[in-house]
């Protein structure tokens, strides 16, 4: 589709390209950009090599790209800044065209530098054209992606906050990308040796690309739902919960292969990881969903009057996520031998006890009457002091043993009969505490 | 017809709105009044269907509006009581980009954008960036784009802060030529005084619940005031009046002013001939007694003596 076409379709694209593109700057670009590589090739060893300008257009393209998270980043956040984001929320515009619209509308400059990046790198590039295509793939992939997600985290901070939600998604997205990195550098290096994934040998470019491609579609249609919030309709969680089914094959994919937990079957590994990877998620959403007191109470008053549609909509995803942990459970249970992997399936419960008396604990905080952006910060510190920093003491110290009782579970030291009464006495402790506050903050004046 | 039903919202630890259901009348310039932190921008952004209360309903000719709020939409034009503009763009631009946001096809653009530009007089303006206009033309250029697509419903909160005495006025203009061409208009305000320019209805907001839904406002409250102005205003020349006029009409509604006393009184010419002899029979020190033209105020006011 040309822009034209594109334009005539989606008036948020259309404003973008009014704002983005100008002639100057559809001139200037290529001239930049063509005066670089000119420079590099003139420094290159003679007339024909050109990999010195392949391996700069390589590195300019992922510049361009990470330029053009910031503007999709700034699409929605400059919105609310600049106090025009209402009057999108009340046009006829529908999720879609919104999410598409910011996404390729914001970054509209950008991607046209990335491509003459490309193109650039596909003439000239001396590896073989398949390889050269499948990396060309891979940057626009990636950089779709990126630029998705950092719309994705943006859009999250406003549906939580509202109009005081303008925390800045693009450098913590970044900061993952930098921790990511290397992986990518790794992946990219051996690009020729296949991806071992689920018992199959994959072609790397294949299994890259084809990651890439789905964990898009994802972030694309994560984005649509958060679109779908902020203009007012209804959402459930069936698809966080198929996101998250997703995740667990994906995930177990890479571990199936080798011993994990000392459980050997591929079945049990699969259940192992998609029981660690719901919980881990239960946690993550909890930070990034930000559940107060008055969606607790929004969800009572749906559940009072028999709203079935609204109180699905009130579930939050990391609820989903630790349900999912409770079902998969029972799977693992019967697949990993009960009597044969004692330690393995005692271990999992008590990481599930621990679970709940985290969120418990976690909710107790969150429900602060005048809850403060440090209240987060302390909540990260309990669990940081909870699973790594005393856990690392009591290592020192040689004193595992207590550890596994209050702290963290151990696979190798699961006591049921000692763990599990105590921990149930805290999640009671706990849950007590959290009634209290409940009571404290569902008072209104 | 737009219909409120016991809605509900809460912040945390307060009742933003309690129970409240109204219904606005189709046609009408209704003004939304109470003090500071009464609920009004809530619930403006209730009826935006910017926000989901915690129960109740609100309906647009009997249609749930947070059933199928992005038909709601095409209904309703808001302007919040901040609002931006892009302001990179030319008036032109701003006015093209929300008609077709608002889904009109390409081919009613041109007009729908030349009427809202002649409705709000902006079409010598229409090829100067929002970013270069004055606060008054700011305004019109935002109500404009609510109004583009000719909603049923606009709904105004604060429109007139931080205007001039001329930008106001103007806006008064505008108000009820968008009445005329049947635009149904809620208006919060604070300043109720240029709310008498155009109001029909007046809705009294306090502490999150409706206290009082008058219809045609200024109408039902011309005839029936009353000034009475003393010689010595002082407090017990004031009180002794009150306690006069109270025997003799039990009216609800007494201000004491700087120069005497206003209220509410029966529109009888021989119990105001009575009460005028009985206030002169208990030297009551009068300066002078008239019919008072009373205001959107004066209705505000009665409401907070209303028990």
């Amino acid at each position: 589709m040309t822009p034209s076409v594109l334009t005539a379709k989606n008036p948020e694209f259309m404003r973008h390209v009014w704002l983005e593109l100008s002639l100057h700057r559809m001139i200037g670009l290529p001239i930049i950009i063509g005066l670089l590589c000119l420079m590099v090739w003139y420094m290159d060893n003679g007339p024909n090599d050109f990999s010195g300008v392949s391996k700069m257009v390589m590195l300019i393209a992922p510049w361009f790209i990470v330029w053009g998270s910031h503007l999709a980043s700034e699409s929605l956040l400059g919105e609310v800044r600049g106090q025009t984001w209402h009057a999108q929320r009340m046009s006829a515009l529908s999720p879609w065209q919104l999410v598409w619209g910011k996404l390729l509308g914001s970054t509209l400059f950008t991607w046209y530098g990335v491509i003459w990046c490309l193109l650039i790198y596909l003439s000239v590039s001396s590896e073989a054209w398949p390889l050269r295509a499948a990396l060309a793939l891979f940057v626009v992939l990636a950089g779709l992606l990126l630029q998705a997600l950092t719309l994705l985290f943006s859009l999250r901070s406003i549906n939580r906050m509202g109009l005081s939600g303008r925390n800045q998604s693009f450098p913590y997205v970044i900061l993952v990308l930098l921790m990511l990195a290397p992986w990518f550098v790794g992946a990219l290096a051996n690009i020729n040796t296949p991806a071992l994934w689920n018992g199959m040998e994959i072609p790397k470019t294949i299994f890259i690309n084809a990651s890439a491609l789905l964990f898009l579609a994802w972030a694309l249609l994560g984005l649509y739902r958060l679109m779908r919030v902020e203009l007012q309709m209804r959402q459930g969680f069936i698809v966080w919960l198929v996101f998250e089914l997703f995740l667990m094959v994906y995930m177990a994919g890479f571990f199936v292969d080798v011993a994990f937990l000392n459980l050997h079957d591929p079945w049990s590994v699969t259940l192992a990881i998609a029981f660690l990877l719901a919980v881990t998620i239960a946690y993550l959403m909890f930070f990034l969903e930000d559940t107060t007191a008055l969606d607790i109470k929004r969800g009572l008053i749906a559940l009072r009057a028999a709203n079935g549609k609204e109180l699905v909509q009130l579930i939050p995803c990391w609820l989903v996520s630790l349900a999912l942990a409770l079902l998969v459970l029972p799977f693992f249970l019967i697949s990993s031998q009960l009597l044969e992997l004692a330690n393995s399936v005692f271990f999992l419960l008590s990481l599930l006890l621990f679970a709940v008396r985290d969120f418990i604990l976690l909710l107790w905080v969150r429900f602060r009457p005048h809850f403060k952006p440090s209240n987060r910060v302390a909540m990260v510190v309990y669990l940081t002091c909870s699973y790594s920093i005393l856990p690392a003491i009591f290592f020192a110290a040689n004193t595992q043993e207590w550890l596994a009782l209050f702290l963290l579970p151990l696979p190798e030291q699961a006591y049921p009969l000692i763990q599990w009464p105590i921990l149930l006495l805290e999640i009671g402790a706990a849950y007590w505490l959290l009634l209290r506050r409940w009571q404290q903050v569902s008072d209104v004046s | 017809m737009m219909q409120v039903r016991n809605v509900c919202f809460e912040y945390p630890q307060l009742r933003a709105l309690n129970q409240v259901s109204l219904d606005i009348r189709k046609g009408t310039i209704t003004a939304l009044v109470g003090p500071n932190g009464a609920g009004k921008s809530t619930l403006l952004r209730i009826l935006a269907v910017l926000t989901r209360p915690f129960s109740g309903s609100v309906k647009i000719n009997a249609c749930d509006v947070f059933l199928n709020p992005r038909e709601a939409h095409r209904n309703i034009g808001f302007l919040p009581d901040f609002f931006g503009l892009y302001d990179s763009l030319t008036v032109k631009q701003c006015l093209t980009y929300f008609a077709l946001a608002h889904g009109l096809p390409r081919l009613q653009v041109s007009a729908a954008v030349t009427r809202a530009s002649d409705l709000l007089q902006l079409t010598d303006r229409m090829m100067q960036e929002a970013g270069s206009l004055s606060r008054g033309l700011r305004q019109r250029l935002a109500i404009a784009q609510a109004i583009v697509h000719q909603p049923q419903f606009l709904l105004l909160d604060e429109p007139a802060s931080g205007l001039d005495p001329e930008a106001r006025h103007s806006l008064a203009d505008v108000f009820l030529r968008l009445k005329k061409e049947g635009v149904t208009l809620l208006v919060s305000s604070h300043i109720l005084s240029e709310l008498d320019a155009y109001c029909d209805d007046m809705i009294v907001l306090r502490q999150g619940k409706i206290v009082d839904h008058q219809h045609n406002t200024l109408q039902n409250h011309a005839q029936l005031w009353l000034a009475l102005e003393l010689l010595t205003p002082s407090a017990t020349a004031r009180q002794d009046a009150i306690n006069q006029i109270k025997l003799i009409a039990n009216t609800g509604a007494i201000h004491e002013t700087k120069t005497g006393v206003r209220f509410l009184f029966d529109d009888d010419a021989h119990k105001r001939q009575q009460l005028l002899r009985t206030l002169i029979a208990h030297e009551v020190p009068v300066l002078s007694f008239y019919e008072y033209q009373s205001s959107l105020q004066d209705a505000y006011l009665a409401t907070q003596e209303t028990p």
